[in-house]
């Protein structure tokens, strides 16, 4: 099977596994009882008014029929419309992106400076207390709860100390927090992967050839060893960035940042249907995407993979 | 017992957060700097015995944990957006600082003696924010829109009293009879019947005045384009992100303090809380904890603003299910609430209900049957009701506001100790709300009610007329159905005399209260902390709080 029919097939799949979710959520969220009517228009309204919205949002249709509405709009790229702001789901999506993709960008670029150093280093010294230290350090980082964290440092560093503003959205600097917690969750985990890597290319002998042509430690370690250390690295970061989406739900509510997590949960909190349906959607899309992305990615970066060996 | 590994990794988590707090406190003395200041400053005003010299400037910075629905008057209508509509839009009449109606864009006023027809004359050179006058058109455009079903209005019932609305809402004329603009300066409104609660009608944020021309360009989007003749116009509503205004040029009226108005979106209660203490923020709500805490602490007392709001929480018993259709059963189950200890149970932020009118509605009635608690009582009126063993029941409430949550729990126990058996059924609000507003569905439940304007009818009419009830969507949630308050409640809405009214509102609370389809239970005080920066911070009866009278110390 060549390429180009290899990725037509995964991309069919992932548009039936899209399509699938988009079922499944409408379905679920669908079966909850109650008249959002009177969420929109509160214990007053009457019922000209109540039959109003009905008709509006087509809650006056069989089930099979506002599926049908849906996928249809989905088709057209629109999401619809939130029942508690009343604002369009695609255009909130939109507005709030860019928040949650710097806070992932700082996040995963704040790991990275500090997991690469570590896991070279600790590759290099492995067996040392250096080594055990980071080993420690990167399993407790692995088991702190996000939100838990989150809290501590914002109570800590931002609260107490006054380092850091508190909460909200004021630039760049309401993002540092946010970025060192879910940085914090994912320096431990790389730093041993990164390690785990590096001690298996450093005993490789091209890397034992270069040590033998008289190449500098750093040389051997940056130039030699760490770029093909980092290739199984691509494969996770590119995962991880797309289930990043569970990590910023908890940091971004605790420090009030107006990103897909808060919009998330605040969906959730209000039985905002449309909205839901949206960032799972966004969610699952960026999943699938991502996996997408990563398999291409791969092939094109260690060509042993496309080459079969 | 001996620790096992889970334990240890338990241990080891707070040893953790034991090292941060001592190196935090270590470092810290900005925020004791921050409270250090606010007790000076509170201690300056106790001294003083007032609020000093109001001052001009400054920006307001306000916060909401989710975005308003709209600031579009016809639809916005919570306590959260009203305020913030009120910013931006003024109408005919407002309150003092009281409850009596005082004229706003109206420069006088007068209702006709059969109490049917509302003239108002308007004060000239009121302009909305883009400089356009104000004209009476605007008030019959605006009364006509909230009539229509296409806007969807949630106040549109509170204007169906208007001659001519039935017909324009069934789409058979295209205009509503009853409202007329002689010229640009004199607004004429017609009732089909005389209604006394039309006045206050008129001071909701629902009844203002919107430019006819701007909404009729803009269409539903209008809610993105808002232009009102209030003190402060919209400079900025970045949804979910936050809402700022500036003083409105072309206002005339009283103007407000503070030069801006910031409301960011976001955050929970514990994290405003901090952002509050830390200067981030000049107002916030508390939940329970943070109320406490702030209480607790004398430097940050002086933070917090209890405000009285006139909302009853209330155990509705359904009076067209067993055994809540009967009067004693119903009675029992009013002397078997310790109340006193459900006050606890909410911190001190509520104060006792033994009436269905809230007292912060200036409500006072003294002829209300007591209810004390009296559990034996309570055994002796199942036993006369037939009920010696007690009986079983399902006792539903919502499980998205914790206050109800441990009313709920706190009440089963009681209604235990005489024996009768209520299993708890949590619910999200939605299916709360379809099941208790539909017939025969809930026996048992706790719900609750906030005024709309300062008049008991707001209470009594609509949660207790048997005329109003519906199978489904009901308010009247204990189906609550005698034809003898029914009658005085007719009259009393009827009535145009405020000393008859009053007489007869008072009769009707006492005969339900002796038909006791409720066992009402709080009246909820909102915990409110504000910036030591910020002044006038005194609630409001009916508008809770008053941003445009608030002013800022200089930063």
């Amino acid at each position: 099977m060549n390429f180009l029919s290899r990725f037509l097939t995964r991309l069919f799949w992932s548009g039936v596994t899209l399509l699938g979710t988009a079922v499944l959520v409408f379905f679920l969220i669908n079966v909850m009882p109650g008249d959002v009517a009177r969420i929109i228009a509160g214990p007053k309204a009457t019922p000209v008014v109540l039959a109003e919205i009905h008709h509006s949002y087509h809650l006056d249709e069989p089930i099979w029929k506002r599926l049908g509405f849906y996928l249809d709009q989905l088709a057209h790229g629109d999401l619809g419309h939130s029942y508690v702001t009343d604002q369009s789901v695609t255009q909130a999506i939109l507005t709030r992106l860019p928040v949650t993709a710097s806070l992932a960008a700082t996040a995963v670029v704040m790991w990275l400076l500090v997991a690469v150093p570590l896991g070279v280093l600790t590759a290099k010294y492995r067996g040392r207390w250096f080594d055990r230290g980071v080993l420690v350090g990167a399993t407790f980082s692995l088991s702190l709860p996000a939100f838990w964290l989150a809290r501590m440092l914002q109570y800590g560093l931002a609260y107490k100390l006054g380092w850091f503003p508190v909460a909200g959205f004021r630039g760049f600097t309401s993002l540092l927090l946010p970025g060192i917690t879910l940085a914090f969750l994912f320096v431990g985990y790389y730093a041993r992967l990164i390690h785990t890597n590096m001690v298996e290319v450093l005993d490789s002998p091209y890397v034992r050839g270069a040590r033998a042509r008289g190449a500098s430690e750093a040389t051997v370690l940056f130039r030699h060893a760490l770029p093909n250390a980092l290739i199984p690295v691509v494969t996770v970061l590119g995962m991880d960035v797309a289930g990043l989406l569970g990590g910023v739900l908890f940091t971004e509510n605790v420090f009030a940042l107006p990103g897909i997590g808060t919009l998330a949960v605040q969906s959730v909190f209000n039985l905002d249907v449309p909205m839901i349906m949206g960032t799972v959607l966004l969610s699952a899309t960026l999943v699938v995407s991502a996996n997408l992305a990563v398999d291409i990615l791969y092939r094109w970066i260690d060509p042993r993979i496309k080459a079969g060996y | 017992m001996k620790p096992n590994r889970a334990i240890r990794t338990v241990v080891a988590l707070p040893g953790f957060v034991l090292s941060l707090a001592i190196a935090t406190e270590f470092f810290s003395h900005r925020s004791n700097a921050m409270a250090s200041a606010a007790m000076t400053n509170s201690s300056a005003e106790s001294l003083s015995g007032s609020d000093g010299q109001p001052r001009r400037g400054g920006t307001l910075h306000l916060v909401e944990p989710t975005d308003f629905r709209s600031l579009d008057p016809a639809i916005a209508y919570d306590t959260e957006s009203v305020p913030i509509v009120r910013l931006l839009f003024r109408g005919l009449l407002d309150y003092d600082d009281g409850v009596n109606l005082v004229p706003a864009q109206a420069e006088d006023w007068s209702i006709s003696p059969d109490g049917k027809t509302y003239t108002f004359h308007l004060r000239p050179g009121i302009r909305f924010a883009d400089g356009r006058e104000v004209e009476a058109q605007d008030y019959v455009f605006s009364f006509e829109r909230i009539l229509d079903p296409v806007t969807e209005s949630p106040g549109q019932g509170f204007f169906t009293g208007i001659e001519g609305a039935a017909e324009f809402v069934a789409g058979k004329a295209r205009h509503v009879s009853g409202l007329s603009a002689p010229d640009s300066r004199t607004l004429i409104i017609k009732l089909k019947d005389p209604q006394f609660t039309f006045r206050y009608v008129l001071a909701m944020t629902f009844a203002v005045a919107e430019p006819q021309d701007v909404v009729q360009h803009y269409g539903k989007d209008f809610e993105n384009h808002l232009d009102g003749s209030g003190p402060y116009r919209l400079t900025e509503w970045k949804r979910g992100i936050r809402v700022r205004m500036a003083r409105n040029p072309f206002y005339t009226g009283p103007d407000g303090y503070v030069d801006a108005v910031d409301v960011m979106i976001g955050g929970d209660n514990s994290t405003e809380a901090m952002m509050l203490e830390r200067g981030e923020l000049d107002r916030v709500m508390a939940g329970p904890p943070e109320a406490i805490y702030f209480e607790r602490d004398p430097r940050l007392r002086s933070f917090l603003v209890p405000v009285p709001t006139a909302n009853t929480d209330y155990l509705f018993m359904n009076t067209e299910m067993k055994p809540f259709d009967r009067v004693l059963v119903r009675r029992a189950v009013n002397y078997a609430i310790n109340k006193a200890r459900l006050l606890r149970l909410t911190g001190g932020f509520a104060t006792l209900a033994n009436g269905i009118v809230p007292p912060a509605m200036s409500w006072t009635n003294p002829g209300l049957p007591p209810y004390d608690y009296n559990p034996d009582k309570a055994r002796a009126l199942l036993r006369q009701a037939g009920f010696p063993n007690g009986f079983k029941t399902t006792f539903a409430y919502m499980e998205d506001n914790p206050i109800y949550v441990r009313l709920a729990q706190d009440i089963q126990q009681d209604l235990q100790q005489v024996g009768i058996d209520a299993s708890l059924r949590p619910a999200n609000f939605t299916a709360f709300d379809l099941e208790s507003s539909s017939r025969h569905q809930v026996p048992l439940g706790i719900w609750g009610w906030f005024q709309d304007y300062p008049d008991p009818s707001d209470f009594l009419d609509v949660l207790f007329n048997g005329r109003y009830i519906t199978p489904t969507d009901c308010n009247n949630v204990a189906f609550y159905d005698n034809p003898s308050a029914n009658r005085l409640l007719d009259q009393a809405t009827a009535s145009l005399d405020p000393a008859e009214r009053t007489r007869l509102f008072l009769q009707a609370e006492d005969l339900i209260m002796d038909d006791a389809p409720w066992a009402p239970l709080i009246h909820e005080v909102l915990p409110v902390l504000y910036s030591p920066r910020v002044h006038n911070t005194a609630p409001h009866p009916v508008w809770l709080w008053r941003y445009e009278w608030m002013w800022l110390n200089p930063s």
